[in-house]
């Protein structure tokens, strides 16, 4: 829920174990304590979405953790997540958007060994849209007061046998019936791509089709349906960025409209959960206007990148502890 | 209960014979990524990686796959 620093530091000078999010300012002045956090201004909160530099979103650890364990990564160790992580429990990450490790995750995320036998949830921390590029995204380390523009901070949570930790989504785009387009090359940034297998350049194809690139592209992972997000076209020098990277023999195709976010969210949230954590995407904040809009039973940051064992973009992803 | 690891359903699932839309996010992104890797390099080894990897996944995780094993294997 969101507080006020001074209702937060009370929280972690009684020995809260804490998952933070909020503006730099504000999280330069807490006490040192269990908590890990990120930079953001934007949150959905149980009142509805909103944007503020006044109060931080808390979220407390489960109470079945019996353990937990902080540790900064960088590139060369993100790959030891998984192996660190709690044999019963799971791993919450924050990475800070637009640094190495974000690449370097987003790449190689579904490639490290153990990841999926583990639970790894998290977000990509950002900063207000008005400073964009002028102050760079941010994680904290509450234990040590830390803070950092290149490392992923991780709190690492060992949970209570008998309590199964569970992993979900809620991600209103499904593939549309247009073209189905694969790339011969990965990355965030795509020159060509292949139209129904015929060669063309992807923001080219972008143009000619006049695409709504507030709708991502799609692809299904065997039932679990993986956004890519468009950042920017540029006919000009033939090249899209995105906001995730495409894969090599991933088959996507760009998203069926979705009449109204609200609407569809409730139809599409799965009955009877109970989140320990959630957080959904700045994308989805924007261009289904969020701010005001309740997401009910999802309250959270507001997010440059979903983190659900890969990188996501425009979903929402939550963390559930069910009896075993 | 999910069958013994030379059930050749694992064989089907991995390599994408057999196609479901699981309901867990993990299991689903499990199985596609070794779909995915072995149409770029299959051979039975590959394969046989593939199964050991996914049979393990759901021998960890049978109490929540109940509705997928359900669907894939009856």
């Amino acid at each position: 829920m969101l507080k006020t620093i001074k209702e937060l530091e009370q929280d972690i000078l009684q020995g809260k174990r804490l998952f933070v999010a909020g503006e730099e300012e504000l999280l330069k002045k807490l006490p040192p304590g269990n908590w890990i956090g990120g930079t953001i201004p934007y949150f959905m909160d149980e009142k509805g979405g909103i944007t503020t530099r006044e109060k931080v979103f808390v979220t407390e650890v489960p109470s079945s953790t019996v353990g937990t364990k902080i540790a900064w990564y960088n590139e060369k160790n993100l790959g030891n997540i998984p192996k660190d992580a709690p044999e019963n429990g799971f791993s919450f990450v924050i990475i800070p958007a637009t640094s190495k490790v974000h690449v370097t995750f987003a790449q190689n995320a579904p490639d490290y060994e153990g990841i999926f036998f583990k639970n790894i949830i998290g977000w990509i921390s950002g900063v207000h849209l008005s400073d964009l590029g002028k102050v760079s995204p941010k994680v904290f380390n509450g234990e040590t007061r830390q803070l950092s523009d290149e490392l992923a901070i991780v709190m690492h949570c060992e949970i209570e046998k008998g309590k199964i930790p569970t992993i979900g989504i809620v991600n209103l785009f499904k593939p549309g019936k247009g073209d189905l387009l694969t790339f011969p090359q990965g990355g965030f940034s795509v020159k060509d791509c292949l139209v129904n297998g015929k060669k063309e350049n992807f923001a080219a194809y972008l143009g000619r089709i006049k695409a709504d690139t507030r709708l991502p592209l799609v692809a299904n992972y065997s039932g679990a349906m993986v956004n890519v997000s468009f950042q920017a076209v540029k006919p000009e020098d033939g090249v899209v960025d995105l906001y995730a990277p495409v894969f090599e023999g991933v088959e996507y195709r760009i998203a069926e409209p979705v009449a109204d976010y609200v609407t569809e969210f409730t139809k599409a949230l799965p009955s009877g959960i109970n989140t320990a954590f959630s957080c959904n995407c700045i994308l989805n904040f924007l261009y289904s206007e969020l701010e005001g809009k309740r997401t009910p039973g999802m309250a959270g940051p507001i997010t440059f990148g979903e983190i659900a064992y890969q990188l996501l973009n425009q979903t929402l992803v939550y963390l559930e502890i069910k009896e075993g | 209960m999910i069958p013994n690891k030379s059930d050749k359903r694992w064989q089907d699932l991995v390599t994408g014979r057999i196609t479901h839309q699981f309901k867990s996010v993990p299991a689903g992104m499990c199985v596609f990524r070794n779909v995915r890797a072995l149409s770029q390099q299959g051979g039975e080894e590959n394969i046989q990686k593939s199964v050991e990897e996914v049979y393990a996944f759901f021998t960890k995780y049978e109490s929540i796959l109940t509705d997928d094993i359900k669907a894939i294997f009856g």
